[in-house]
């Protein structure tokens, strides 16, 4: 049956073309294969169950086309990302319009460690960068294999045994782009035993222009080894920001995720991490404040294929205007993954009439001594509360504003760096500000 | 305690292969040719005397579900059933409809004492003083007996086979068949449409508080027949009514398919409480046989105030897929779901509600346990809306798994959906199994391990059992201890 293709979609396949990378054969065959992937199942819409609540093929009208890396200087990022975020000492690694870009960014993380600009990794055929694609254990969804399709820029990035780096990696996506732009990238991860590493992750615009981005990050977390990655999206309105997080995680490895996402355009930020050794655990957790006709998609998958091991995930979403939120997270127990021990919980505060929350958290379980529950909940700002608040003397909108402060709060508690967390705190206030 | 005692009891006479209601009674039976088609249709439509706007309804279904699929999405693994080789139509023989219980075939109440259910001692159930519940007993396809309709029918309450409705009261039928679950509703619910044989039909006049709970016991028994039984039941405006439906079927080597429809209204101020208790054949230890249940059951509080309750105990059936749904359109409607659902052996049950908020101020309860042992697989899956016009809807969802052994599985998928900011939705959902300090507990208080965990079994259940009617409270505290029986040690 030929399939009917949307403008999007044709482009797409047309960009992927031209996106071919002049690597080993074996990178030839998985580009190959991930882009017949993509022609056979075209953008992921509200038919296909993962995608119930976030219909990309109708939401992605035309696909925006990749530009060349324009020029920006450091001062142009320190700008864009506030005096706040810049002040924190940190190894900067800038990808400008999707390239990594390395006059700007400081690639010295230690001996043994390695920074590589993807394509040049892929194009060199680097032996430890041959795991790409590879750490993800279920079928790869459209988005998933467009991004293999189009990827050109992204890093690889090897963190030696028992490296304990010594400030946070921060990973700056620089747009530079004067018109509607696409970026594709890939990160790849190798994390090794007992190393420990803090990874900051922001997206910024130079000309606050619409684009389309689609980025995978591959992580492999070593035996004992302990990461923390906080990351922070306030897109332009019209903006589609696709988003894909697979870790596999090694014997008591130790991972911490939080998104925060405010505002944008459709932001789908995906999730999938894999328990292969014993004992291993993860924090999964983020904030979404959305205003105007803001639409943020956050889907998980928990996959506990070993004994002992631990997640946890909170999530809290508060919507005004027409912001629309989707939840769905699953915990999954596979058979003789015995002990394990799975907690979610995903909360929802509903500001305006018009704003809609969507949930749908599952479990799988194929094990019996385990422990997993979830919890969702969406409602309104409690009236009691309010009325407590007011009848101290608080006005009506700092009481509000405090309410839905002290909501996201318990959220935002987890992020472990004292200045990232204060600087999310403060950008969660602006946004209260402002609505 | 006595009920557990008695679970015990029962459980030690039985080994997992034996199905205690497996058995199957010989009486001659009038069958429509195998398969599906046109002429099926129209020959089961002729047998029952319909009317013309009964076949012109059944043959739109037909033509409707033969563009159809077979759903795929749950989570149940099984060979579906070829269309072509049921029997769509079978009655037991019989030259005229008997007045009084002594001309029924008496194999035929032989069958049902065996069931625990004589129709002759039925007037008064063992144990409830006073209370009566009417029955209208389903063999196969048609209503054989129909009992305590004088005393109901002075109440005004209306409580027949849906054919005979079809008869005797077309205006009701017309106007409420399929207004809930609509003719094409879904591929199982479209086939019963368009071949439903025969089913319960109630109506509570305006103001009535039924006088006693109505009570339908279904028994498939011909083989390789289809059970499409249809139930439509209207409370009109401020009345009340509760009814039982209970199920067993005989051992069979054969898959048996059932695609049953109920349909519940309740107008302004109306309640209805439906209870089910559910025990087909589940099929043997390897999983051969059982009864395949893919039913449609909703309830629509259509008028203000009503208020709508599904009780279900699960313990049967090969394959169930099932999902009593309430349609809270009323202002301050109410609907409640409280479920049991137990698997053993191989059974997959992928079972659960949908709360459609609609009205304002609408509020529903949602109390799930599922109980997964052997190696069966035991889903939840649910819906809870809230429409944009449904300012201050409510809702509370708990729903608890319990596994027992390893080889089982457990699932939960919940969709949750809020258009509206005053809508509070809470969803909590927990797995585990019995910890070693509660089995250890009744233990060492001299029960053996099964004792102990029919006891922690229910306890689990407890909450749901407390919602049944009495009549059914001590069968499913039974039904709870056979069903586990072999998935422990």
């Amino acid at each position: 049956m030929e399939l009917v293709r949307t403008e999007a979609e044709t482009g797409l396949i047309s960009l992927s073309e031209e996106a071919k990378i002049d690597g080993p054969a074996w990178l030839k065959e998985l580009q190959e294969t991930a882009r017949a992937e993509f022609q056979a199942k075209g953008l992921p819409n509200r038919r296909v169950e993962e995608w119930k609540y976030t219909d990309l093929k109708s939401a992605m009208k035309v696909a925006f086309k990749p530009v060349d890396q324009g020029d920006v200087t450091e001062a142009q990022i320190n700008e864009q990302l506030g005096a706040e975020l810049a002040a924190i000492s940190t190894h900067k690694l800038v990808f400008v319009d999707g390239q990594l870009n390395e006059q700007l960014s400081d690639c010295s993380l230690g001996e043994l460690s390695e920074v590589l600009s993807l394509k040049a990794a892929l194009a060199d055929d680097v032996s430890w960068v041959q795991s790409i694609g590879t750490v993800q254990q279920n079928e790869r969804d459209a988005v998933q294999a467009l991004n293999l399709a189009l990827m050109q820029g992204g890093a690889a990035i090897k963190i030696a045994d028992r490296h304990e780096l010594n400030k946070p990696i921060h990973l700056i996506f620089v747009s530079t782009a004067t018109s509607e732009s696409s970026v594709a990238s890939r990160l790849f991860f190798e994390i090794g035993a007992a190393a420990k590493v803090e990874i900051i992750e922001s997206h910024i615009s130079l000309e606050d222009k619409p684009s389309q981005t689609n980025l995978v990050t591959e992580v492999l977390v070593g035996d004992w080894a302990k990461v923390r990655h906080v990351k922070f999206t306030n897109d332009h309105k019209e903006s589609v920001h696709l988003s894909n997080v697979i870790g596999k995680l090694g014997k008591e490895a130790d991972y911490g995720l939080f998104q925060a996402t405010l505002d944008g355009g459709l932001t789908r930020n995906q999730v999938e991490i894999r328990y292969d050794g014993d004992e291993a655990k993860a924090d999964i957790s983020g904030v979404a404040l959305l205003s105007g006709k803001s639409h943020a998609d956050l889907t998980l998958v928990m996959d506990h294929a070993a004994l002992s091991c631990e997640s946890r995930e909170l999530f809290k979403t508060v919507l005004d205007d027409e912001g629309r939120a989707v939840f769905q997270g699953k915990v999954i127990v596979q058979p003789g993954a015995q002990k394990t021990d799975g907690e979610m919980m995903s909360k929802a505060l509903l500001l305006s009439e018009t704003a809609e929350f969507d949930s749908k958290p599952e479990l799988e379980i194929y094990a019996d001594d385990v422990l997993c529950g979830h919890g969702a909940t969406t409602g309104q700002i409690d009236d009691d509360l309010l009325f407590y608040l007011k009848a101290r003397g608080v006005p009506d909108e700092e009481a509000r504003s405090l309410l839905i402060q002290a909501f996201v709060g318990e959220a935002l508690e987890l992020i472990e760096n004292d200045d990232l967390r204060d600087y999310v705190i403060n950008q969660t206030l602006a946004w209260y500000e402002k609505a | 305690m006595a009920a557990v005692k008695e679970t015990i009891d029962q459980v030690k006479e039985l080994d997992l292969d034996k199905y205690k209601y497996g058995f199957t009674t010989d009486i001659e039976t009038v069958k429509a040719p195998k398969g599906l088609n046109e002429d099926i249709v129209k020959f089961i439509s002729a047998k029952k005397d319909e009317p013309e706007w009964m076949l012109e309804w059944r043959m739109d279904a037909y033509e409707r579900w033969l563009t159809m699929k077979e759903p795929e999405w749950a989570k149940v693994e099984y060979e579906k059933p070829d269309f072509q080789d049921l029997y769509y139509y079978a009655a037991p023989k019989s030259s005229e409809a008997p007045k009084s219980l002594d001309e029924v075939d008496p194999e035929l109440l032989a069958t049902y004492e065996k069931l625990g259910i004589p129709l002759k001692e039925q007037e008064v159930l063992a144990g409830v003083e006073g209370a009566k519940v009417a029955m209208d007993v389903v063999f196969d396809s048609v209503s054989v007996v129909t009992t305590f309709k004088e005393e109901l029918a002075k109440a005004g309450v209306i409580f027949c086979s849906i054919s005979e409705a079809i008869k005797e009261h077309p205006e009701l039928v017309q106007k409420y068949l399929g207004s809930v679950v609509p003719k094409s509703d879904n591929f199982y619910a479209t086939l019963n449409s368009a071949v439903f044989s025969d089913g319960s039909f109630v109506y509570i006049p305006p103001g009535v508080r039924c006088p006693m709970e109505l009570s339908t016991y279904f028994r498939i028994n011909e083989e390789n027949t289809g059970q499409f039984e249809r139930t439509l039941i209207i409370a009109d405006k401020g009345s009340y009514v509760s009814y039982l439906e209970g199920c067993t079927a005989p051992m069979r080597d054969e898959n048996q398919l059932h695609a049953a429809v109920v349909e519940l209204v309740a107008l302004d101020d109306a309640e209805i409480k439906y209870s089910t208790v559910q025990n087909w054949y589940p099929g043997d230890k390897d999983g051969k046989g059982g009864v395949f249940n893919f039913v449609t059951k909703r309830g629509d509080c259509r008028g203000a105030n009503s208020k709508i309750s599904w009780t279900q105990v699960e313990t049967g059936s090969a394959i169930t897929w099932k999902y009593p749904s309430c349609i809270l359109r009323g202002d301050n409607s109410q609907g409640e779901f409280y479920s049991i659902a137990i698997s053993n052996g191989l059974q997959q049950v992928d079972s659960g509600t949908k709360m459609v908020h609609l009205g304002k101020n609408t509020s529903s309860r949602i109390i799930s346990k599922g109980i997964s042992a052997g190696k069966s697989s035991n889903t939840y899956r649910g819906l809870v809306s809230a429409h944009k016009k449904a300012s201050g809807a409510r809702n509370f969802t708990q729903c608890d798994s319990l596994l027992i052994g390893d080889q089982c599985s457990a699932h939960t998928v919940p969709y949750i959906e809020a258009k509206n900011s005053t809508a509070t939705f809470e969803h909590e959902a927990t797995t585990s199994k019995i910890s070693d300090d509660q089995m250890f507990y009744a233990q060492a208080r001299g029960l053996n391990e099964e004792e102990a965990v029919a006891l922690i079994v229910n306890g689990f259940a407890r909450e749901v059992i407390q919602q049944l009617p009495m009549e059914f409270m001590a069968e499913t505290q039974k039904l709870i201890g056979i069903s586990l029986e072999g998935s422990v040690g």
